[in-house]
């Protein structure tokens, strides 16, 4: 805890450094290939056609979008990780993502008549609901692994749903819904980004405004209801709000996984520091670093092929959650 | 965990206390032996069909062959179960009625009963041993390993989904991730239940991610393998049963022989270095058979979740928790699970109207099965954690 804020400064520097490298990266790799010098040149005023749609139409929209997807799944990683004391939470181990996914595949496969901008309040739903059953059953398990293995027992549950939807209403594009159900960011729009947008836009502001009574409600229950917070209900509109964030990144791009759960942790662990008003905006800037970088991974490992961007996620996250388990085994052996 | 009190609640009163009229009159009820050689005439709490292992398994026998007859007449062209079994004994009412039910439909019911048998052995063995009754061979990672093995060995094209050598593959697959949650469990002391299933948990994911890599990469085969990856029955004919049959034969013999193991290992640790065992060696043994049955069903079915889990739970409040009892029964019930699943999902795909055959929709049965397995985990959870 020696310098707080001068943590808080570089590491809002380097991130900031990092978010606009992979952005300057990712635009110019591709065909056509933009060296990094003539980048600025070619986003103010580009000479070719070829080279206008692909940058303005094709690459930027999806480094906004990564950022913005990443933004919203940070944010909301370090409010449940916060508000329900389990450093092990995020959207996809409580269930909220399958929630949200299985409404967006239903919405899409059976055709119901939801208009675009309104799919994430479909997805919000069905990720509340799942969510808030899996939260609601958790706060009753001691272990934080069983309430984790009670989001996955409902994740399976719910992909059994989704592949039973996939399989017998679209046979034929069973592939592009196994490419979204590994959350991907190929082909992504602008449309795609001013409809996240919209939803950030009030959902970001709500979740920061929780952070003064998230530092309360991590002195434990009681005390902080002793200091007037209403817990029950500050957790409720704790989990609509991160619900809000990961329904509006599912809607956009599927279920990605880990990057929720890792940017709270790598900010506690720079900062060494819990204070949420610090970690809540870090962990949301550290996401979008995290899903950008991943997406652009994910683009560039193997072409000319992509492999979707969910994979890298998990393929990096799960092996640091395996080893954040081990750790918390060690501190409190059963 | 829970498997203990069964132990204690047989010997919960002292034997010598007890007078002799109780002990004569307990003696009628129970009609005949307990099978496992407790002493006679001892008051129990098993479960009364634990006393009749034998009627049971015949009865789990039969309900398997209705099942079967019931599954050999679904298709796109129905037939009741009087013209399957006219078909079955060689007398068929049409003559092509034997070349549907013997011909096509027959290797996919042989093959669910088989895999389903495995998959609920290796489910009820990996309970006994972990002595966690959230085990399964899906949930501890055990079948990502095995899918993992065979498309990485597919996309190199050393092996096809009908080559002997398949299931030596995925073997290798289902040893390696098993060892590695084994490895990440038991590291410094006891494993908690849950945990080591969410590692088993993890471990999947990171396996199926990689799937998914190799299948992003060499997309040839991606629509086949994508359903299979979820297990599927779907257009199994006998040249996979050609495959599986050899393998269950030896992986079954192997598993049943390794019962006494199991039974001492659940028995718990101390028990088991008490009576002489070698706790680590029986448990890498159980482990090994475990992971060849569960290869040998994934090479045929793919990774079809929770089937062991809901079998060996479906077959304790029948006969108890030993598993000399649990292991065989779970078998059955792992068939008619697995077989039950297919039904539904066959039952699903001929329910939803399509126009021509080849390019319609099949349901895999994998979905089925997580859907029934999803919400008796979170029970199960729920439970232990109480």
């Amino acid at each position: 805890m020696s310098h707080p804020t001068r943590a808080t400064a570089s590491l809002v520097a380097v991130s900031a450094v990092a978010l606009v490298a992979v952005a300057a990266v990712g635009l110019s790799t591709g065909t056509p290939q933009i060296p990094l010098r003539d980048l600025p040149q070619a986003l103010l005023d580009p000479a070719d056609e070829r080279v206008r749609l692909a940058l303005l139409h094709l690459r930027a929209p999806r480094v906004v979008l990564a950022a913005l997807v990443g933004l919203a799944l940070g944010l909301a990683g370090a409010l449940l990780q916060d508000g329900l004391r389990n450093p092990l939470a995020a959207p996809e181990l409580l269930g909220v993502s399958s929630g949200c996914a299985v409404v967006v595949a239903a919405v899409a496969v059976l055709g119901v008549p939801v208009p675009r901008p309104l799919v994430p309040v479909a997805a919000l739903t069905g990720g509340l609901a799942v969510g808030a059953l899996c939260v609601l059953v958790g706060v009753r398990l001691r272990s934080t692994s069983a309430q984790i293995l009670c989001g996955l027992a409902c994740a399976s549950f719910l992909s059994g749903c989704v592949i039973a939807l996939v399989t017998l209403g679209a046979p034929a594009n069973a592939a592009l819904l196994y490419q979204y159900l590994l959350g991907s960011l190929a082909n992504r729009g602008w449309a795609d980004v001013r409809l996240v947008a919209l939803w950030l836009a009030v959902a970001v502001p709500a979740g920061l405004l929780f952070a003064r009574t998230l530092n309360t409600l991590k002195l434990g229950d009681d005390p902080a209801a002793a200091l007037g917070v209403r817990v029950r209900r500050a957790r409720a509109g704790l989990l609509v709000v991160a619900t809000l964030l990961t329904a509006a990144a599912v809607a956009a791009c599927g279920p990605i996984g880990f990057v929720a759960l890792l940017a709270p942790h790598i900010v506690r662990r720079l900062l060494r520091s819990t204070d949420a008003r610090r970690v809540l905006p870090l962990a949301a800037l550290v996401g979008a670093v995290l899903l950008t970088a991943a997406d652009q991974t994910a683009r560039v490992v193997a072409e000319p092929r992509e492999i979707a961007a969910g994979i890298v996620t998990v393929l990096v996250g799960a092996p640091v959650l395996l080893a954040l388990i081990r750790s918390e085994q060690a501190r409190s052996p059963v | 965990m829970t498997a203990l009190p069964q132990t204690r609640g047989r010997s919960g009163g002292v034997p010598g206390a007890l007078p002799q009229e109780v002990r004569s009159n307990e003696r009628s009820d129970l009609g005949s032996d307990p099978p496992n050689g407790s002493p006679r005439g001892l008051p129990s709490d098993l479960p009364r069909a634990a006393h009749r292992l034998t009627w049971w398994i015949t009865l789990a026998a039969l309900l398997l062959l209705g099942l079967l007859i019931l599954h050999l007449g679904m298709g796109s062209a129905p037939l009741t179960p009087a013209e399957v079994t006219a078909a079955l004994t060689g007398r068929p009412i049409e003559p092509w009625h034997r070349d549907v039910v013997i011909g096509l439909r027959m290797p996919r019911g042989l093959i669910a009963v088989t895999a389903g048998a495995m998959l609920g052995v290796a489910g009820a063995h990996l309970q006994a041993v972990t002595r966690n009754v959230l085990a399964d061979p899906g949930l501890l990672g055990v079948s990502a390993g095995a899918v993992l093995a065979v498309v990485v060995g597919a996309s190199f094209g050393l092996v096809s989904v009908s080559s002997g050598w398949t299931p030596v593959v995925a073997t290798g697959g289902a040893l390696a991730s098993g060892a590695l949650v084994y490895w990440l469990g038991w590291h410094g002391g006891a494993a908690d239940a849950t945990r080591f299933v969410l590692n088993g948990v993890l471990v999947s994911a990171i396996g199926s991610a990689l799937v998914a890599v190799v299948l992003t990469l060499d997309g040839s085969t991606f629509g086949t393998v994508l359903r299979w990856i979820v297990g599927t029955l779907h257009a199994r004919t006998w040249e996979h049963w050609q495959v599986l049959w050899p393998w269950a034969i030896v992986s079954l013999v192997i598993a049943l022989g390794a019962i006494r193991g199991a039974t001492v290992l659940w028995s718990g640790y101390d028990v088991a270095t008490a009576v002489g065992a070698h706790p680590t060696r029986i448990r890498l043994a159980v482990f090994g058979s475990a992971a060849l049955l569960t290869a040998g069903a994934v090479c045929t079915v793919g990774a079809v979740g929770f089937v062991g889990l809901v079998a060996a739970h479906l077959v304790r409040p029948l006969v108890g928790h030993h598993p000399a009892r649990v292991i065989p029964m779970a078998a059955f019930a792992g068939a008619a699970l697995l077989l039950g699943a297919d039904i539904v999902a066959n039952g699903l795909t001929f329910a939803i109207p399509g126009d021509q055959i080849g390019g319609r929709a099949s349901l895999p049965t994998g979905a089925v099965t997580a859907l029934v397995g999803g919400p008796l985990l979170l029970a199960l959870i729920l439970k232990e954690r109480r």
